[in-house]
């Protein structure tokens, strides 16, 4: 007995006393949403990095979408959020707001996180005020995706990027002319989501969806019933298809008309792109959004696809963001992820994926070059009442294309509750 | 054997053996009191509060309840969809589910692969591919619309997605939770079994037919069942969730929002766990109460062998 | 119209209705199943055919690879290390239980039997987080402990469900089994289970398909990737906001449920064949 107590003193003593600059073992946790694609490349990535810096672990845990935010909501709740998470513009505020995650602006003023090739357009979404709390990992912008080979038979042209909404409204007018019965001119007015075309519409005239501090709409019922009759308008001249349609079809791009050769044009973010040319089976290409006469401001943005952010109570902060870095600036590791998230924020990652990248992935990074041309500074993250807002915004305008309200009737009562949501928030 | 033993002994069997009893309650007792009971006072602790699921939660009394009966449209909307839902698809799914067990209880050449193939729906469960595929076929080049243009009972004016129309997407959800009846019907096959077979035949020697043997003896035998049945599938009803979530969302405007994917919003969605649980909460006083009268009825209309010690 | 062809006529209607409703109920499965062998690009173009124009393996394939290192090997193999031992201890105790509930009379029974009701009454949303919370102070979490051993303690469905059957039997038989010198566990054991059978059946059918198909709870307490049971995995084809592959995911969703199905058809022929309790009540 006695001796193995000394023995285990002696391990003890061993262990206390060996070289400090031995390996730390260090265990992170990653988390994220996703597709196949993704969560393969993403585990991919973390292996070369554990490679490269021997003694840390990377645990990743992804999972889709809707169960992602379940399981982040119950984690939050027992204090065990990962030490990266993928965050998305819908959430990033409320957890941000709550301190649950680290401003991540002193490592970029130290170096640690290095973003001197990636221009602040592309990552400045992930601001709250000064504090960064979010990296971006892959840009995004809204984008009408078209089946230009229908459209040369059709011998119909397309319009050129700057085009005005009244170019837009004839356009789809003209292909209404020639197009038959049950084959719509576009599948949406922007992304099937009326929540697109009213931020689009504010920014054209100087605002935000929602005001500064997060606590009442950055509308008003005047344009808001202009967005409605809009989309109503284009609704009854079946420019696009009736509501029930477009509900049916959902966000999936795959599931989307243009898929069934249904519709023209579609409205979607740029790296869906890629499943809509997969699910078709046909090339497509892609076009800016409209702009308007009297616009003081692009509607246009350029948009962070997710982030990763870093939780506050990490107890590896450093190695967490160096991961980021590494995710940022590493070519070899953007081989791996090769733009799966969107266009990455750095110019030199770009230019050194160009020449790897497939068709239409050149098509999307070629897009986010033009569509840069006509972009102006992305709005600042949806506040915490956004998915109730949205929800509500939801169910008038389906109040609105099914006839049971006028645009009118439907902005008058949305206005103020939605407003009463965010002030009580 | 005496009688005097006999009755002694036949008393003992219905005397109280609390070791008896609670050894074979036993493991349930302990799973209640170590996993259960806490979660659940914890809920009923939340339900006063406003709680973010962040840090601890602030107590407001009877605040949450007071909001959701005097300012919450969609509570309302929820119950109306709720109930509707329940109206409709317990008794269409239990009649459905004795009927086919009628069919399929007597061995016959085939009848276990037609069981097989009636029950596959019950085993598809509620996954995205449940959801895709429902979609599809109610949509508006799905099959239904398809059948319904060939055989001209449709308008082509009139076609229409029916998981995305008001008026028709409840309808849909109620078609897919009758489409799985299997779970009844399993269960009124093992209670048809349960039936002697000299009832039956005792019954044909009076000259009951078919009809008359059903009702006087299947109905009568399997009532304890159909009690069971339908209590249950009433309580499953009223704590559906998953179809709406992934096949409508609870949409087209809140036409399929059924209560307990609200209370899902309200705490997973919009972060107010208090809030959901004190719609949780009111949904437990409401089914405890309906549960409680379905039992009391269940004294004039279901039969049992024996009266346990419950009854 | 003598009786045979009459008899025969009864049979050729009934065989034939039965398999055109058959058809309605398992139409969409065999579109799900149709869908999994079409090539990418012809599931949503050619959505409604039942025959793929082009028949390939590509989604089984790809599919069962899975994620990173993990194939679905791995998920089908954590799949049945929850729900075999969790289904085993569901089915004991939950008919322990109920012959409990419905053959003891002992103290505070009734309260006992209105909690069990009441467990069953509370939506499972509101109880996750406090769930959780509790798992996670006795160091469960990304274990299958959570769900095994609550298992354990019996299930409210099944116990209530077995209770039905049991006020089935007669009481005498428990009576004379006690004047044969059986106590209460001989009872159980000798005269209950082997007359509760298909009950039981029952109760593990339900149970191993409810638990193959939950992914809440896994959701909430598995957080390793490789812990993964099959209801989660089947999830992480598609990205609604990215790029989903529905291929794949119909493929897998279609290999999932041939547990579930093997079970019910290796199981179900005890709910049905012979009538056995011939005797009883004569």
């Amino acid at each position: 007995m006695k001796k193995l107590l000394v023995f285990a003193l002696v391990l003890t003593l061993a262990i206390g006393v060996m070289p400090a600059h031995a390996q730390e073992q260090v265990t992170l946790r990653i988390s994220w949403w996703g597709s196949q694609t993704r969560h393969d490349r993403t585990i991919e990535a973390i292996k070369l990095f554990e490679s490269q810096n021997p003694g840390v672990t990377i645990e990743p845990e992804y999972m889709s979408w809707n169960d992602y935010w379940i399981r982040m909501a119950t984690l939050m709740a027992a204090e065990q959020l990962p030490d990266i998470m993928q965050q998305d513009l819908q959430y990033i505020r409320q957890y941000a707001d709550k301190g649950l995650l680290e401003n991540l602006s002193p490592y970029v003023d130290s170096g640690a996180l290095n973003l001197s090739d990636s221009d602040p357009a592309f990552w400045t979404g992930g601001m709250l005020g000064d504090k960064l709390y979010g990296l971006n990992l892959g840009t995004n912008s809204l984008m009408q995706v078209y089946d230009a080979v229908w459209l040369n038979e059709l011998g119909i042209e397309m319009l050129q990027p700057g085009y005005t909404w009244e170019d837009y409204v004839a356009f789809l007018r003209e292909l209404r002319a020639v197009l038959p019965d049950g084959v719509y001119p576009s599948a949406d007015v922007v992304t099937n989501q009326i929540y697109n075309l009213i931020t689009h519409r504010v920014r054209q005239l100087g605002g935000h969806f929602y005001a500064e501090d997060g606590k009442s709409l950055g509308f008003d019922e005047a344009l808001l019933t202009w967005c409605f009759q809009f989309e109503k308008d284009l609704t009854d001249e079946a420019l696009i298809p009736p509501m029930d349609l477009r509900l049916e079809m959902g966000v999936s791009p795959e599931m989307n008309l243009i898929v069934t050769k249904q519709s023209v044009m579609m409205e979607t973010n740029s790296n869906q792109l890629i499943s809509a040319v997969n699910a078709s089976g046909r090339p497509l290409a892609g076009n800016i959004m409209p702009v308007a006469d009297d616009q003081v401001m692009n509607g246009q943005y350029i948009k962070p696809s997710q982030f990763f952010s870093v939780s506050a109570h990490s107890a590896h902060k450093d190695i967490a963001v160096k991961f980021l870095d590494f995710i940022t600036n590493s070519v070899e590791c953007n081989d791996i992820l090769l733009a799966e998230r969107g266009v990455p924020i750095s110019s030199k990652i770009r230019e050194e994926l160009k020449p790897k990248l497939s068709e239409v992935d050149a098509i999307v990074f070629d897009f986010l070059g033009v569509a840069a041309k006509y972009a102006d500074q992305i709005s600042p993250p949806e506040p915490a009442g956004h998915s109730e807002v949205y929800d509500l915004l939801k169910t008038y305008d389906q109040n609105v294309c099914f006839g049971e309200m006028t645009p009118e009737a439907a902005a008058k009562e949305f206005i103020p509750k939605a407003n009463d949501l965010l002030a009580n928030k | 054997m005496p009688q005097k033993t006999l009755t002694r002994r036949r008393k003992r069997s219905l005397e109280t053996n609390n070791i008896a009893g609670y050894l074979f309650i036993g493991p349930w007792l302990i799973g209640f009191i170590v996993f259960t009971i806490v979660p659940i006072a914890m809920s009923l602790y939340y339900s006063f509060t406003n709680y973010d699921l962040i840090g601890s939660p602030t107590w407001v009394g009877f605040q949450n309840y007071i909001t959701i009966f005097t300012n919450d449209v969609r509570f309302y909307k929820a119950v109306n969809v709720t109930v509707t839902y329940v109206l409709i698809y317990v008794p269409l799914r239990l009649a459905f589910a004795l009927f086919v067990a009628m069919l399929f209880r007597v061995p016959r050449r085939g009848v276990s692969v037609y069981r097989a193939v009636y029950y596959i729906p019950s085993v598809v469960g509620g996954s995205v591919a449940v959801a895709v595929m429902w979609k599809q076929l109610f949509g508006r080049n799905g099959v239904l619309n398809s059948f319904l243009l060939a055989i001209g009972a449709m308008a082509p004016a009139a076609a229409r997605s029916w998981t995305t129309t008001p008026s028709t997407a409840l309808g849909t959800l109620i078609v897919l939770a009758v489409w799985q009846f299997g779970s009844p019907m399993l269960i009124f096959l093992a209670g048809l079994k349960q039936i002697p077979a000299q009832l039956y035949e005792a019954a044909a020697i009076d000259g009951a037919g078919p009809i008359a043997q059903f009702f006087r003896i299947t109905i009568p035998s399997l009532s304890s069942v159909i009690f069971f049945n339908f209590l249950m599938q009433t309580i499953s009803g009223f704590l559906s969730f998953t179809q709406a979530l992934l096949i409508t969302n609870g949409g087209p405007m809140d036409r399929t929002l059924f209560y307990v994917l609200y209370i899902y919003l309200k705490g997973f969605s919009f972060n107010e766990m208090g809030y959901a649980s004190a719609l949780a909460w009111i949904m437990l006083l409401f089914m405890a109460l309906l549960t409680g009268i379905i039992f009391k009825t269940s004294n004039y209309w279901v039969f049992y062998e024996s009266k346990g010690a419950n009854k | 119209m003598n009786r045979k062809t009459k008899r025969a006529l009864t049979t050729f209607a009934y065989h034939f209705f039965v398999i055109l409703f058959g058809f309605l109920m398992i139409y969409p499965v065999l579109w799900m199943m149709a869908s999994s062998f079409k090539p990418h690009a012809d599931i949503f173009t050619d959505a409604y055919s039942l025959i793929p124009r082009r028949v390939v393996f590509a989604n089984y394939a790809n599919g069962w690879r899975g994620f990173g290192n993990n194939t679905f090997g791995t998920f089908f193999a954590n799949s049945f290390k929850l729900v075999i031992p969790a289904t085993i201890g569901v089915v004991i105790t939950s008919a322990m239980a109920a012959f409990g509930f419905a053959r003891v009379r002992f103290r505070l029974s009734k309260l006992w039997f209105t909690c069990m009701i009441i467990t069953m009454l509370l939506p499972m949303q509101v109880l996750m987080i406090p769930q959780y919370i509790l798992f996670n102070k006795l160091g469960w979490t990304d274990t299958y402990l959570p769900i095994i051993v609550p298992a354990f303690c019996g299930q409210a469905f099944f116990i209530f469900l077995n209770m039905q059957f049991i006020q089935g039997i007669p009481i005498e038989l428990d009576e004379s089994a006690t004047i044969d010198g059986c106590g209460r566990v001989g009872i159980f054991l000798r005269i209950m289970i082997p007359l509760i059978w298909p009950a039981m059946i029952t109760s593990m059918i339900f149970s191993f398909y409810w638990r193959w198909e939950d992914y809440l709870s896994p959701l909430l307490y598995i957080r390793t990737a490789k812990k993964y049971p099959v209801s989660i995995a089947l999830k992480l084809f598609s990205d609604p906001a990215s790029v989903s592959d529905y291929g794949a995911m119909f493929a897998m969703s279609v290999l999932s449920l041939v547990p579930v199905f093997v079970i019910f058809v290796a199981f179900q022929r005890y709910l049905v064949e012979g009538i056995a309790t011939t005797g009883l009540k004569g």
